[in-house]
């Protein structure tokens, strides 16, 4: 892996999570224009905005793990128990704000109602969240396949 | 571990100091006494070929099977 990649995936990183945070500001922001548009879900406005609030500081506490296992590539370190820790945590943040958005979208669902649009993003959350924790949870196995592989290696003189 | 590593006798025959045939054969210090004290797991053949060459012997000579104690 070039040191090249990893400071431009370093520098877009930095990029995503800054937006993300941008788009913590604007969550309470649109949760509070929906609310006057729509009075009758009023009393949503506040825990919508801390589930949206959430969810995205699930992705950003997953872009600080990626921003360790970069960490760990660029110090050669990569193939130690220790990266499987980051992984496993960015496994855990990709499903825990997966749950957050099918939770909130069902939850919508149960109380209020809310047409196809708000089904449709429910299963997205799921089915998106769910391909992204299971594909971890794979790329996981090959690491630790990886580390075993590379502490027999070292074994041989 | 049933094979052992034969390492200090020919060293001894050969009369030659480890830090030499290390350096000759292109082994770390401290892979040469994982050797010696037989706690090596594995061994590459290159570096087998290299010994052999440098201690000018077979890796009969160095490697010998002893059936483990029951």
């Amino acid at each position: 892996m070039t040191s090249a990649v990893i400071t431009w995936l370093r520098f877009l990183l930095v990029l995503v999570f800054a937006g993300a945070f941008l788009g913590q500001l604007l969550v309470p922001v649109v949760a509070r224009e929906q609310g006057d548009v729509f009075p009758e879900v009023e009393h949503l406005v506040v825990p919508y905005s801390i589930a949206g609030i959430a969810a995205i500081a699930c992705l950003q506490a997953g872009i600080v793990c990626v921003w360790a296992l970069l960490t760990l590539i660029g110090d050669a370190r990569i193939f130690t128990p220790r990266a499987l820790r980051w992984v496993d945590a960015m496994a855990a943040c990709g499903g825990a704000a997966a749950g957050i958005c099918a939770l909130t979208a069902g939850h919508l669902l149960m109380t209020e109602g809310g047409g196809p649009g708000i089904v449709l993003a429910g299963f997205a959350a799921m089915v998106i969240g769910g391909t992204f924790v299971l594909l971890t949870v794979a790329m996981r196995g090959l690491l630790a396949a990886a580390i075993a592989d590379r502490a027999e290696l070292a074994e041989v003189i | 571990m049933p094979i052992v590593v034969d390492l200090d006798v020919m060293l001894a025959r050969r009369k030659m100091p480890v830090g030499t045939f290390a350096s000759r054969v292109g082994l770390s210090p401290a892979n040469v006494a994982v050797l010696k004290n037989g706690r090596a797991k594995a061994i590459r053949f290159t570096t087998l070929e290299r010994i052999c060459e440098v201690l000018d012997c077979q890796p009969g000579d160095i490697l010998r099977w002893e059936p483990e104690d029951a």
